[in-house]
């Protein structure tokens, strides 16, 4: 383990013409490294866009606010390929405000582990692993990575592609999936949560006030579960797509228009529930929600 | 250096990720301070610990009659009430460490409400006459008054360990942590009172599990953005 580079960051205030930006410093680095590299990145960020290349190295560029620290440390040993990599951008004190732009481009099937505050991280091209975590701002994933997590405060999430194994986690921010997985599953506490366009074979999506929204096919012998407290579950299947549902709202109402079937009145007289199969059954789907309107509908 | 080491430098180096000035540094400290070498310690055995910890523990089928004997011997339980989640969270004494064993708190907790609803769906029922107010009773699962229970425990730690992280946070995440904390609780609170009057209904029990889920992960995550 040594270190990567020492306040690499060439200072090099960039003129603002208009006086309103905050000054940065300009950060280059490049080394070779391994086409599995594990590389974690923290701390003060305004944007991060992590590209995933053929090319086996590991090169980072871009700005950090002005004042910042950016460092790291590597797990190479003399000119081998590094197998790892460790870096923050370190602020003086909160007065600085997360700003700038950092580009990472690493070996596609790099695993890289990201977290920043509020941050802007955009991912490309990305086959290995990430694992990111922002409070606020947002996240834009258009790859496919075998594994991907996300954790978001308040910050949007979207993903457009195939991961295998997939975790998103957000308190208020919004969540678009579209794309297919083997494993996936979907946990906003108020957001709104809206998956789409590909298959699952096994997928959770949770919230307690924020709606639901799925569109996807269930894979025959899947599993789809969706739970609310009082979030919306609206559930758009392909006519050909084969399940059975159970649905029940607690304290609210099922619109059911995927088959001929009418939801009954609930346990206690309160709510509605519904068992029906579509497409001679296939995948089981699960739908529970307290008080939420439950929809199911062709898509 | 005479200062005490910070819980991410005693990290980075039981990691072994220091650069080799700081990690010489590190040592120098460490081989002189009681206290540092104390916490470094304490950090190897607790990962050790979580390195030998089996990822799946499913619990053997012998167990089952003496967990059922437990539950009939105890058929009256008093069910405690909702704590109001406070303004300002719970205080805590220590330091960050709990981050680190937050997530195996979420995990055991929601282990037991899932064990809850699995044992209720697959065994008879073994009701616990419950204390609701003065002079009124009423019946629920007892495996889900233990499950609460667990759960309630498990929330007090991890707001005990956000109290922690609170000054590391900031004002935005403590507000958006906070309002989505209410919104939990409201849920909670309504889907419990839903269950008191309606206890036999297991998908209504379901949901509340997946509500208290939701709040022991928020609570986890908040604690844990503090850490680095």
């Amino acid at each position: 383990m040594s270190r990567l580079f020492t306040c690499l960051a060439i200072v090099m205030l960039l003129a603002s013409p208009l006086g309103a930006q905050q000054p940065t410093e300009r950060v280059e680095l490049r080394r070779a490294a391994a086409r599995d590299i594990s590389v974690r990145i923290s701390g003060t960020i305004g944007t991060l866009r992590i590209i995933g290349s053929p090319a086996e190295s590991l090169v980072v560029t871009g700005t950090i606010p002005r004042g910042a620290r950016f460092d790291g440390f590597d797990a190479g040993k003399g000119p081998e390929p590094l197998r790892g990599a460790k870096m923050f951008v370190d602020v003086p004190d909160d007065r600085v405000l997360a700003s700038g732009t950092l580009e990472m481009r690493v070996p596609a099937g790099a695993r890289v582990w990201a977290k920043a505050g509020i941050a802007t991280i955009e991912v490309t091209g990305l086959t290995g692993g990430l694992d990111l975590n922002i409070v606020g701002g947002s996240i834009r994933v258009d790859a496919s990575p075998r594994d991907l997590n996300i954790e978001s405060m308040d910050g949007t999430v979207t993903v457009n592609g195939n991961p295998s194994w997939l975790r998103v986690k957000t308190a208020a921010g919004d969540i678009v999936m579209n794309g297919s997985s083997e494993d996936a599953a979907f946990t906003s506490v108020s957001g709104t949560t809206r998956v789409g366009g590909g298959r699952f074979d096994r997928a959770r999506l949770e919230s307690v006030t924020g709606a639901i929204e799925f569109s996807g096919t269930p894979v025959r012998g899947g599993s789809l579960t969706f739970d609310s407290h009082s979030g919306g579950i609206t559930l758009r299947l392909d006519p050909g797509a084969g399940g059975e549902i159970e649905a029940t709202s607690i304290a609210g109402t099922i619109e059911n228009q995927l088959t001929r079937q009418r939801p009954g009145t609930g346990r206690d007289g309160r709510g509605q529930e519904l068992s029906t199969v579509i497409g001679g059954g296939g995948a089981h789907i699960v739908v529970r929600t307290f008080k939420g309107v439950v929809r199911l509908e062709t898509r | 250096m005479n200062e005490h080491l910070t819980w991410e430098d005693l990290n980075d180096v039981v990691d072994d990720v220091l650069a080799p000035d700081d990690a010489m540094r590190a040592r120098a400290h460490l081989a002189s301070c009681a206290h540092c070498s104390h916490r470094r310690a304490e950090l190897e055995v607790t990962l050790a610990e979580v390195a030998r910890a089996a990822r799946e523990i499913p619990p053997p089928a012998e167990a089952w009659p003496a967990v059922r004997a437990e539950i009939e011997s105890r058929k009256v339980v008093p069910l405690a009430g909702m704590p109001a989640r406070r303004a300002s969270m719970a205080r805590f004494a220590s330091g960050r460490r709990w981050t680190l064993v937050a997530a195996g708190i979420v995990l055991v907790a929601a282990s037991s409400f899932v064990t809850a609803v699995v044992m209720d769906r697959t065994q008879p029922a073994a009701p616990a006459t419950v204390a609701v107010d003065p002079g009124a009773t009423i019946t629920v699962p007892v495996a889900v008054v233990d499950a609460e229970r667990s759960y309630l425990a498990s929330v007090q730690e991890l707001s005990a360990a956000l109290e922690a992280a609170r000054p590391h946070l900031s004002a935005q995440t403590i507000e958006i942590v906070e309002r989505n904390l209410a919104l939990i609780d409201a849920a909670i609170t309504e889907s419990r009172a839903a269950l008191l009057r309606d206890p036999g209904n297991r998908v209504l029990l379901e949901v509340l599990a997946g509500t208290y889920r939701q709040k022991l992960e928020l609570l986890r995550r908040a604690a844990q953005l503090a850490t680095s």
